[in-house]
């Protein structure tokens, strides 16, 4: 879980009372990625040296996955956003552009809302948003299942606990379209993550969360994002609808699909995916 | 009675063999349906009750207990044909249905295919799929997560496996709708349960009641358009899913009867058996069946 990338750093940030765990590297305009469940940083190893020609990447775990603290509290989107611009902070950045993939990406927006003085430009990859006029509804789609599931407190972490590569290689599985692009080697770096103490249960606070976050985005989009937003999503997965469910919380959004793309589309689909992030942030 | 000590009896019936039991004799049949994830061991207490007044038939469901586990079939509309030639292989042709859970979707696909074969029916904590069971799903809306868990295909089953009985005593005693004394069931039978779970095949079965829900939902659609003739009894427990149980009756159903059970969770059969037997028999002796009329063939 702790690979290690060519030309990158790690760092452990003390970001209020939690620590965050960061890999950066190369240089430009900060950039800061946030992984989506059940990920850490490494989900942009495929795509991290690209930018890191244009941009200083900053690739972090966020609270409760990687090697960044699990603390009993402050799962929700707005909560972990704060981490994200303190640890940003800690590391000299004031203005900042962002890109989430699942999680993150809601991370992401929650971020550009709570701190639209920093945030230059918001992609947003492959992710339902709480907020979103159909967010209820799509509890009722079958492919997300986990969502009630990793709501449910206590239970889940008992029937997870030493079957977290099954767990995980299946939830993956049933999300990609381009199978080759996550080897039994990626998936365990993922699954041996989750296994760490308090890592379980850290990811599935960030579903617990969710009440909250979709109270916090209802609000949020009441004023829309005025900075540019990137909607990407996978051409299976989250593609097709991402662009509008984007529009309900900016005036200013670009994106679509990525073709022959599932839902992991910085490993699915990394030469694409990383030429639409350079165009975008290069505008 | 303890758990396992009573005898069971097998009966083949098209290509499944049933694993049952039988108490009393001379009075009206009556057919006990248990839920999930359980088996008829849950109507051991009120078996017992009704048997002296009636021929209690209490069959485990197929794929749970020591039922028969087929590779296919678990939509309600094959279940309940199923278990209609397991009534029929015992000289059974009009009964009293009675279906706990998931045994009452099991209860109503028989009632509503097979009406005149069904003198009266009781249902008991469940909600039909088409007829209000989808908001006890919509988790939005404080629906349960177990629902999208067991249709999620063998990860669920990969995740339960050696854990069984961790997942029968969470739902028992921890769910929301659990259990209001926790102590109305003993550990044994928590076992018992997880003993019929941990058997090859059963979790793959007891699964597959719900990823067939969807052929249900439409199954029952159709039928829902004929409101069922026969006297319906429907029971909620207070602690359990309430007047869930009448309200979804009332929408298939023309003659419906409604209680609901106080202190008690989703388990009556086993945490308020005497009130449930009691329920029961006021129903059949107040609705007999010969009010219903006998089939004209």
């Amino acid at each position: 879980m702790n690979s290690e990338l060519k030309g990158f750093r790690h760092k452990l940030l003390r970001v209020g009372d939690v620590k965050i765990h960061a890999v950066v590297g190369g240089d430009g305009p900060p950039l800061v990625l946030l992984h989506g469940w059940p990920q850490t940083w490494w989900e942009w190893r495929r795509i991290m040296p690209v930018l890191a020609e244009h941009y200083t990447v900053v690739a972090l775990d966020l609270r409760g996955a990687g090697h960044s603290d699990c603390p009993q509290s402050g799962y929700d989107k707005a909560s972990l956003a704060e981490d994200v611009h303190g640890a940003m902070v800690v590391l000299g950045f004031s203005r900042y552009a962002v890109c989430g993939h699942d999680i993150g990406a809601m991370v992401a927006l929650a971020l550009a809302f709570t701190h639209r003085e920093s945030v230059t430009r918001v992609a947003v990859l492959d992710a339902p948003m709480p907020g979103w006029s159909q967010w209820e509804a799509n509890f009722a789609d079958p492919m997300v299942w986990h969502f009630a599931f990793h709501m449910k407190r206590d239970l889940p972490e008992r029937l997870i606990y030493g079957r977290e590569f099954d767990y995980v290689s299946t939830f993956f599985a049933d999300r990609t379209f381009n199978h080759g692009a996550l080897p039994v080697e990626a998936v365990e770096i993922y699954a041996r993550s989750m296994a760490q103490p308090g890592n379980t249960r850290g990811g599935l606070e960030w579903y617990r969360a969710f009440p909250v976050d979709h109270a916090n985005a209802l609000d949020w989009k009441r004023s829309p994002l005025t900075i540019p937003v990137l909607a990407l999503g996978g051409d299976h997965r989250w593609g097709p609808k991402i662009v509008a469910m984007l529009e309900e919380f900016a005036g200013d959004v670009s994106g679509g699909s990525i073709r022959d793309c599932g839902h992991w589309m910085a490993e699915e689909r990394p030469a694409e995916t990383a030429d639409a992030l350079l165009k975008f942030f290069a505008q | 009675m303890d758990a396992e000590l009573y005898p069971y009896r097998s009966l083949r019936a098209g290509d499944i063999r049933f694993a049952y039991y039988r108490m009393g004799s001379g009075g009206p049949p009556i057919i006990l349906l248990h839920g999930w994830p359980q088996t008829s061991h849950a109507w051991r207490r009120v078996a017992g009750l009704l048997s002296s007044a009636y021929d209690v038939v209490v069959p485990d469901l197929p794929g749970f207990g020591y039922t028969s586990k087929p590779d296919a079939g678990f939509d309600k509309k094959t279940i309940a044909r199923r278990l209609r030639e397991f009534a029929h292989g015992l000289g059974l042709s009009r009964v009293a249905l009675a279906g706990h859970d998931l045994g009452g979707h099991v209860a109503y696909a028989y009632a509503a295919q097979w009406p005149e074969e069904v003198n009266n029916l009781i249902f008991i904590e469940s909600s039909l799929p088409s007829f209000g069971q989808e908001e006890a799903m919509d988790v939005s809306k404080g629906g349960s997560w177990h629902f999208g868990f067991n249709m999620a295909g063998d990860i669920s089953e990969e995740l339960v496996r050696g854990r069984e009985k961790l997942f029968v005593d969470h739902f028992m005693r921890r769910e929301k709708v659990g259990l209001f004394d926790a102590n109305s069931v003993s550990d044994a039978d928590i076992e018992f349960y997880a003993r019929a779970l941990q058997r090859p095949g059963a979790l793959r079965s007891s699964f597959s009641y719900y990823g067939t829900l969807p052929i249900d939902r439409s199954d029952n659609s159709v039928w829902g358009q004929t409101p069922l003739p026969m006297p319906v009894l429907a029971i909620g427990a207070d602690w359990g899913y309430g007047a869930a149980s009448e309200q979804t009756v009332r929408r298939v159903a023309k003659d419906v009867q409604g209680a609901v059970i106080e202190r008690c969770g989703h388990y009556p059969a086993e945490e308020r058996p005497d009130e449930l037997a009691r329920l029961i028999a006021d129903f059949l002796a107040k609705t007999p069946s010969a009010t219903h009329p006998a089939p004209q063939r």
